[in-house]
């Protein structure tokens, strides 16, 4: 064979390995029908449900006492007991419990989409809430004070800041996006108040329970499978296990911390 | 030593650090990982706390004296920030976000350097422009985009507190706190944080199960084959001096304006406002030699598990992004006339790659942790003056 005839060849093989590779990326693309990890909302025939407990078996919370130094019309004058982690009975509050990973199930609520975070009594309230992957937090000052939010995602020992604005009274609402690259977790702290903070948990899908007073959880509408369940909190981290979930089954998990 | 035997000495030493650099990614040190290093090896140590400073009574009271003006915002302009804002002991002693927190309505303008073993540090900040500890602490009190304090307004605040005036009484003598002290009480109480006992100073002086498999690999290829070790060596695995790796450009300077503000601030401050600069120029904004341009401090290794993200602009996430990007030979930035001559690709494999970061972990120990101090309030009424 000439080398001319040679070179021919070898670009047939190639245009014909190409046509092949983008008409095989187009196939995979209309199989999915939607981009991968996005949540789907479908219907559930046979659904189970998870209950359970996050234990502190330790019993031992977690306070820190600040000095007020200033803006004591809006602040109050006395030091601020931060309660970084809240024990009662042996169970750990302010945990949030989720399925990883569940590409579709039960769909979100609207309330997910936005969430309102108030600056009152120079507190963050809710100081724990939920909000939907790329959903909106509308942030309002309604001290008679200047704030300062400080926005970040926590990615395990790192962050990512999400927004960093002074907010003074009366000021119109700050609208952001919050969003996770890594992780559930974002914290909010108020740069002119070293006491202010807030967590928000970042969920990728509606699977997911904030233990009550008791410290204990519950998630329906789970479809059947194996999943990894984590709990959270803010302070305290992850914690995670396999969960088996069987049609018109309920499965019990508790959590150590 | 006569004459003809210093020549000789001499030229065997520049031959042998000519080869040394042909061979590019070669490092100085390639013998067996098994041989006695320790003892012998200059390029690592162990870190022993050596330049602790003596205690005394007046010492002892400077360092408590210190911590509690560490964790005080009242130092700060609105009294809302203070040292530990920055430099958190829950976050590594630094600042977890790429760039540093600033002062309220402001942002920093580079990541925050950990102050775990800063004691044993000739200089200070990126670009080692703080010759002590004192002038760091005073240096950040001050400026701008970071505590903004005013000195005769921090000493009359720490004036009205009874317990303040106390302990400035003991610790430094005189009626009434002066700024200065201030600044000496914090490098004090810095002074005492340190981690001295790593794996890896463990197997420095001889044992050696302290660091696993993957780790005595990743020491190796630390110096040898991935050439670390040609700027990371010494007790605190760095050589202080100034390099351009590459480093690229923050990409906050396009996405936040608080950040771009603080940048454009910054160069303004230090005379480069009509320059053009497109990125943080480093060394060179002190030096003002063009051969500076893109220069940042070699980063101690040492307590760095605890201290993402990494590099002067906090770009690279973690250790395994660190590594990668000196796999890659570096990346780019507007001084890339001046990157550093020895950075090169590496080829290093997925699994050499992981024994680094395995090695590198090993250099930190357990975090350092104290009890933060019970801080005095104002008094419900002001005392006499």
């Amino acid at each position: 064979m000439s080398r001319r005839a040679r070179q021919q060849l070898l670009r047939v093989i190639a245009g014909g390995f190409l046509v092949g590779l983008s008409g095989g990326l187009l196939l995979v693309r209309s199989q999915a029908g939607v981009p991968e990890g996005v949540y789907q909302a479908v219907e559930l025939a046979d659904a189970g449900s998870i209950v359970g407990e996050v234990l502190r078996p330790s019993g031992e919370g977690e306070t820190e006492e600040f000095p007020v130094n200033k803006d004591f019309a809006a602040c109050g004058k006395e030091p601020r007991h931060i309660e970084w982690v809240r024990v009662k009975d042996g169970r750990l509050l302010d945990a949030v419990v989720f399925i990883d990973r569940i590409g579709s199930g039960k769909p979100f609520s609207a309330a997910e989409d936005t969430v309102a975070l108030r600056q009152t009594h120079c507190s963050f309230e809710p100081q724990l809430q939920i909000v939907r992957d790329g959903g909106n937090l509308e942030l309002r000052n309604l001290d008679p004070v200047m704030h300062s939010a400080r926005i970040y995602e926590v990615i395990q020992s790192a962050r990512r800041q999400i927004l960093n604005a002074v907010q003074d009274r009366d000021a119109d609402p700050i609208s952001t996006v919050i969003g996770a690259t890594r992780g559930n977790a974002v914290k909010i702290e108020c740069g002119v108040h070293d006491f202010m903070y807030a967590w928000i948990f970042v969920a990728r899908n509606p699977y997911y329970a904030v233990v009550d007073d008791r410290g204990v959880f519950h998630i329906d509408n789970v479809p059947a499978g194996t999943y990894r369940l984590r709990a959270w909190h803010g302070r305290l981290g992850y914690r995670e296990t396999k969960v088996v979930i069987s049609a018109r089954e309920q499965s019990h998990v508790e959590f150590i911390y | 030593m006569n004459r003809r035997g210093v020549l000789l000495r001499r030229f065997f030493s520049i031959g042998v650090t000519g080869l040394l650099t042909l061979c590019g990614g070669v490092l100085v040190d390639a013998r067996p990982l098994n041989s006695e290093l320790s003892d012998v090896d200059p390029l690592f140590a162990p870190l022993q706390d050596r330049q602790a400073p003596p205690v005394d009574a007046r010492n002892v009271e400077q360092i408590e004296l210190g911590k509690m003006l560490f964790f005080d915002t009242r130092l700060s302009g609105d009294a809302s920030i203070s040292c530990a804002s920055c430099h958190d002991p829950e976050q590594g002693w630094s600042f977890a976000d790429e760039l540093s927190r600033g002062y309220p309505g402001t942002a920093n303008w580079r990541n925050s350097p950990t102050i775990v073993n800063a004691v044993f540090l000739r200089r200070f900040f990126w670009t080692g422009h703080a010759p002590t500890l004192e002038a760091q602490a005073k240096a950040a009190g001050m400026g701008a985009i970071e505590m903004h304090g005013t000195p005769g307004l921090v000493e009359l605040r720490l004036a009205a507190i009874p317990e303040y005036r106390e302990r400035f009484a003991r610790a430094f003598g005189g009626e009434i706190p002066k700024s200065d002290d201030v600044w000496r009480a914090i490098a004090a109480f810095e002074r005492t944080l340190t981690q001295t006992d790593t794996p890896f100073d463990r197997f420095l002086r001889g044992d050696r199960t302290a660091l696993d498999e993957s780790q005595v690999r990743g020491f190796s290829l630390f110096k040898g084959k991935a050439g670390c070790a040609r700027c990371h060596h010494g007790p605190l695995l760095t050589d202080e001096q100034f390099h351009n790796t590459g480093v690229p450009a923050s990409t906050r300077w396009r996405t936040d304006t608080l950040a771009r503000i603080s940048f454009n601030f910054m160069q303004a401050e230090l005379g480069e406002a009509k320059a053009g600069l497109s990125d943080d120029a480093g060394l060179f904004l002190f030096s003002k030699r063009r051969e500076d341009l893109g220069k940042f401090r070699t980063a101690p290794l040492r307590y760095t598990k605890y201290t993402a993200p990494y590099m002067h602009n906090g770009s690279l996430a973690d250790l395994r992004q660190v590594v990668e990007f000196y796999n890659g030979g570096g990346d780019v930035n507007p001084f890339n006339d001046n990157k550093d001559v020895k950075m090169s690709r590496l080829n290093l494999s997925d699994s050499e790659i992981a024994d680094l970061v395995d090695f590198l972990e090993s250099l930190s120990g357990d975090e350092v942790r104290v009890t933060k101090p019970r801080l005095p309030s104002y008094p419900a009424r002001p005392v006499d003056d």
